[in-house]
């Protein structure tokens, strides 16, 4: 009946052959959820060394706790919940290291990017983003990337609901103030 | 949903990683495998892998774990039953020596009694007193 179940459901066939070692079944599921993972990062810092990095670090841990995940759908709430919270301590590390924040490199780079329309706004836009705390950053990746509720967004990062809520609020407000012209 | 909320939608979206990200991915999996495999190996302790095998078929474990503590009771019983005649021998050599001994010291304190009761069941001696030293009556 196992077997029966597998067949018809190719994910939970290729996760259980990368949990029993199948390098090639691994590398299958890296393609198929960089895009997400890659995106997490990317949107984060905005950098495509530390993007990569911490894309490689998540499947390298996932690698390490194959046996872990159960199902499909746990695979990608798994992937959500390290990548963006590999996100925060990464960002909080480089506020520590006293790094220049991102908004305000972001910031010298709107009014020219503005200029250009549609594409220029949405540009701006994702620098904004990389430029917020790094809270309120993981909130609106998990909101607009991932199209989660606020709800799940508060399983992925383990905080209680109104505080999801209240961060969405706040970054969106912070948003909002910085793309007025 | 709000004008905001709309661009972020769009400009929010995945992303593609680098070419060659799975295969830089691959050779970082590859490069920690053999730690990995370690990893999975080192937790148990010497008593945990020894009893790990066992593990895998609860029910003949449970079923012989069960006839050896019944083979341990039944041990048990017979050597107490072997072992009880041997300590109430001891005790009763030991009942007869402190009996006898309290025989002695009763027959002791008897043959006491007894001579007590003839000194005391004998009359007292009659004293008898010379004439001449009785005064004449005046």
């Amino acid at each position: 009946m196992g077997t029966e179940l597998l067949a018809e459901d190719p994910a939970a066939e290729l996760l259980e052959r990368a949990t029993q070692g199948d390098a090639e079944a691994f590398a299958a599921l890296v393609r198929q959820h960089q895009r997400m993972v890659f995106g997490i990062s990317w949107h984060f810092f905005r950098d495509p060394a530390v993007a990569e990095d911490l894309a490689q670090d998540v499947f390298l841990q996932l690698f390490q706790h194959l046996r872990e995940i159960r199902s499909e759908s746990h695979l990608v709430f798994w992937l959500r919940q390290v990548a963006t919270r590999k996100c925060i301590d990464h960002a909080r590390w480089r506020q520590r290291q006293g790094q220049p924040p991102l908004d305000l490199e972001a910031a010298s780079q709107v009014a020219a990017e503005a200029e250009r329309g549609d594409s220029g706004d949405l540009e701006q836009l994702r620098r904004l983003v990389a430029g917020l705390p790094a809270s309120f950053r993981a909130v609106v990746t998990l909101r607009y990337q991932e199209d989660l509720p606020p709800g799940e967004i508060a399983r992925v990062l383990g905080c209680p609901v109104n505080s999801v809520k209240s961060r969405l609020q706040r970054a969106l407000a912070l948003l909002r103030e910085r793309m007025k012209p | 949903m709000e004008p905001i909320e709309e661009k972020l939608n769009q400009a929010l979206n995945c992303i593609n990683a680098p070419d060659g990200f799975v295969t830089r991915v691959m050779a970082r999996v590859e490069a920690h495998a053999p730690a990995i495999a370690k990893s999975f190996e080192k937790p148990r302790s010497s008593w945990f892998e020894w009893l790990w095998p066992w593990m895998a078929h609860p029910v003949p474990v449970a079923a012989t774990a069960i006839a050896m503590l019944l083979a341990l009771g039944l041990f048990l019983g017979y050597w107490r039953h072997q072992a009880t005649p041997a300590i109430s021998q001891q005790g009763r050599i030991d009942g007869r020596k402190a009996s006898a001994e309290l025989m002695l010291a009763l027959e002791i304190t008897s043959s006491r009694l007894s001579r007590m009761h003839v000194i005391l069941s004998q009359p007292p001696p009659t004293v008898s007193v010379p004439a001449n030293l009785i005064a004449p009556p005046r």
